[in-house]
């Protein structure tokens, strides 16, 4: 070890610190540098290397993980993309009974003649009073409705 | 310790009946001078003995893909800087403490160890390097201490030779600060 007084480099920087002597102060246990060859000796002789995966292993062993995640991810969204699969609903008698009439085109036709022979045959009875109110509270432009009837 | 160069003491290790002997060789030339640093750092005698034969049982393992044209003893600086950060960090997780509390069971250990024979500005000076994070303390210690060159420290660190001399000087501002501070005890 170096046990100059004084490092001139240092004194600018660190007049304190350049002033140090540069001695070692820790003291070696005694005989450790005869002893300690023949304990590294024995640990040597005694060591079973571990398993040494090469660096593709390794790449390998952190790549899989992500592969697998990744191939998880297609695989989902993949699903999704195809049909839904059918839900078991439950519907009330009646409107089956109704979606079987609407099934049938001559029902179907039978409904609309008659919802439209019940709006042909509403009857409607106004005074002009109510009328002119009803029109007024519509905002309807009289001599427009004339002309479109 | 032998006189054997890097490339003759490689030349045995490398043939099997010698292998052991070559080792011991190098375990020997070696070992007070890793020793020296690994004790700066990690301050206690037995730690100090534990991590050194760590960095010699990875040399052992290490070795023979070894490249010559590097030299053999910054190649097993590198192993004992290396080790010797990630016990203090192993030390730092397995007390889940803070810096400062690894620091202040660092000085404990100076304190009350009967192997640690410096004066009291030996030890206040111990102390500052104590306080200073670990990779800076290894760089302040081999600058310092070991009178390191910027380009072998780096070969060492794997960091650029800028980048240790601004640490080195901010680790010597530091402990200048610390060694005149008055308040602070010994």
């Amino acid at each position: 070890m170096n046990t100059r007084p004084e490092h001139e480099d240092l004194k600018p920087l660190a007049p304190t610190l350049a002033s140090i002597p540069k001695v070692d102060p820790f003291v070696v246990p005694d005989g450790l540098f005869e002893r300690f060859p023949h304990q590294v000796q024995a640990r040597v002789t005694t060591h079973v290397p571990g398993l040494r995966w090469s660096p593709w292993v390794k790449r390998l062993a952190l790549a899989l993980p992500v592969v697998a995640v990744l191939a998880g991810a297609w695989w989902m969204l993949r699903s999704t993309d195809a049909p839904v699969e059918q839900v078991a609903v439950v519907i009330p008698e009646t409107t089956v009974d109704e979606l079987e009439l609407l099934d049938d085109p001559e029902a179907l036709a039978s409904l609309y003649a008659s919802e439209g022979a019940g709006v042909a045959s509403a009857n409607v009875d106004l005074t002009e009073d109510e009328l002119a109110a009803w029109l007024e509270t519509e905002q309807t432009d009289l001599s427009q409705l004339i002309t479109e009837l | 310790m032998s006189d054997m160069s890097d490339a003759e003491l490689m030349a045995l290790f490398r043939k099997e009946d010698t292998r052991h002997y070559a080792f011991n060789l190098i375990v020997r030339a070696y070992q007070k001078r890793l020793y020296a640093f690994v004790r700066r750092m990690v301050t206690d005698p037995d730690e100090t003995q534990d991590v050194l034969q760590n960095v010699f049982l990875k040399a052992w393992t290490g070795l023979e893909r070894f490249r010559e044209d590097a030299q053999l003893y910054s190649w097993l600086y590198r192993i004992a800087h290396n080790e010797s950060i990630t016990h203090l960090k192993r030390m730092k997780r397995g007390l889940f403490v803070s810096e400062s509390s690894v620091i202040e069971r660092l000085t404990t250990t100076l304190d009350s160890s009967e192997h640690f024979n410096g004066d009291i500005i030996q030890k206040k000076l111990q102390k500052a390097v104590m306080t200073l994070p670990t990779k800076q303390r290894a760089v302040f210690t081999m600058k310092y201490f070991e009178e390191m060159k910027y380009e072998q420290m780096s070969t060492i660190t794997g960091t650029s030779v800028g980048a240790l001399k601004a640490s080195y000087h901010i680790a010597v501002k530091k402990i200048e600060a610390h060694l005149t501070r008055p308040d602070q005890t010994m």
